[in-house]
């Protein structure tokens, strides 16, 4: 589990095992431009500013070139973070919230695990 | 007779394994080869070797061929073309596998294009004698057959007269800026038979050489509402519908394979005559063009190509 914290949103999100980048803002109520989901397209282009993430599958040199990767940036929906990270999303990213109720409960909920190590309907060990 | 159909789309994918699984579980498409970093399909009502070769190693479309009723097509085309001013070469047999020899030459659009007469006969899965109407073990969405391509170009009118002039296509629809520029061609989709399209060509800045979308044939709208939801069920990514273009009214669902290349199913669509009267679209009403209900635009189909 590594935390993904979003420049511009002031937000930290857990993300899952194995979870790509994308994945993770999706799940949690947010969106940005993004389409093939598969590493073909490039449109979810996001740098890196701190952190380590590896492809959970080959992307290719034309889709993203590598004086680009030097860069840091990287294609976000087939990333996946290996440390904590830090990612910027470009403005023609439009990284925005869709669903506050989705991000607002995802938010609670980190909380709650973090501060007492129990998920919330937990009421088993409470 | 001349030009029969689009016999095959040969394109990239970053992992072969992965879309063996998307082309072959998924969409229900049977390997017929697999040579090297290759892999040689088949739909089940289609009776030629392949339709679709996936090649490992980046991501795109490689080429396409196009298949001639008779060897003597090749030399009509071959003259044909070089009146148009495109070179063509001559290619061997054997230089894919289960093909004939025939022609290859780049189209203005930069995309390599085959030419060939002849591709090992494997048969419809179905049989040819007293046949059910489909094969009873088909895998996932089991489409039949690869049905059109549709290719970016920078400017589509060199193109699209190319196969006018050259191939003997006829264009059913065409997106043109606006009535009083109908000379020129944003988009054009172009018949051989019947069919309301057999390839396409969209243009815009930068889209020489790429692949906007390969196209499976299904039955009618239940089956593309079924290949939906066998796409969820495996997850993948959706990109448009299902809907139905007003566009040759092609019932539809656009979504990408594990490299990220866009397919298609694709059902119905209209009966496409050459007298028919060519339909045009501006470019202020694309949005019904693309869908006949919400009529908007969607971002990534008009943006992505691979
Ligand atoms: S969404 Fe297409 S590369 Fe990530
Ligand atoms: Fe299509």
């Amino acid at each position: 589990m590594s935390a993904v914290t979003l420049v511009g949103m002031d937000v930290t999100l857990e993300s899952r095992e194995g979870e790509p980048l994308t994945s993770t803002l999706l799940r949690t109520g947010y969106m940005m431009r993004l389409a093939c989901k598969r590493g073909g397209c490039g449109l979810c282009r996001v740098h890196v500013d701190s952190g380590v993430t590896e492809y959970n599958s080959t992307v290719a040199e034309t889709v993203l070139p590598s004086w680009e990767r030097e860069q840091g940036i990287i294609l976000a929906c087939r990333s996946v973070p290996v440390s904590d990270v830090t990612i910027s999303v470009p403005e023609e990213g439009r990284l925005r919230c869709i669903a506050p109720l989705i991000t607002q409960y995802v938010l609670r909920e980190q909380d709650r695990v973090r501060h007492r190590g129990t998920p919330m309907g937990d009421t088993a060990t409470e | 007779m001349g030009i029969l159909r689009l016999g095959y789309a040969h394109i990239r994918v970053t992992d072969l394994e992965a879309a063996k699984r998307h082309y072959i579980y998924t969409m229900g498409l049977r390997p017929t080869l697999e040579v090297g970093n290759r892999v040689y399909l088949k739909g089940w009502d289609e009776w030629d070797h392949h339709s679709v070769v996936l090649e490992e190693g980046g991501v795109g479309v490689v080429k396409v061929g196009f298949k001639v009723a008779k060897v003597e097509d090749l030399d009509d085309i071959e003259a044909k073309a070089r009146t148009f001013g495109v070179t063509t070469e001559r290619m061997s047999k054997g230089d894919n596998p289960e093909v004939s020899d025939g022609l290859r030459f780049f189209l203005p659009s930069m995309h390599t294009i085959e030419v060939y007469h002849e591709q090992t006969l494997v048969g419809l899965e179905v049989g040819d004698v007293n046949p059910f109407p489909f094969p009873r073990d088909l895998m996932g969405i089991g489409v039949p057959r690869l049905d059109h391509a549709l290719l970016g170009c920078d400017e589509v009118n060199t193109s699209e007269q190319f196969f006018i002039d050259v191939f003997g296509m006829f264009p059913v629809e065409r997106l043109v800026p606006d009535m009083d520029h109908q000379d020129v061609s944003v988009a054009t989709w172009l018949s051989n038979g019947n069919r309301t399209h057999d390839i396409a060509l969209i243009g815009g800045e930068n889209y020489s050489g790429k692949l906007h979308h390969i196209a499976f044939q299904l039955e009618d709208w239940n089956a593309i509402l079924r290949a939906g939801q066998i796409m969820a069920i495996d997850d993948v990514p959706v990109d448009l519908g299902p809907t139905q273009h007003n566009i040759t009214r092609g019932k539809t669902i656009y979504y990408f394979d594990p490299a990220g290349n866009r397919n298609e199913v694709f059902a119905d669509g209209y009966v496409a005559q050459r007298d028919r009267p060519c339909v045009l679209w501006s470019l202020d009403l694309l949005g019904r063009g693309l869908s006949t209900v919400d009529r908007n635009l969607n971002e990534t189909f008009l943006t992505v190509f691979s």
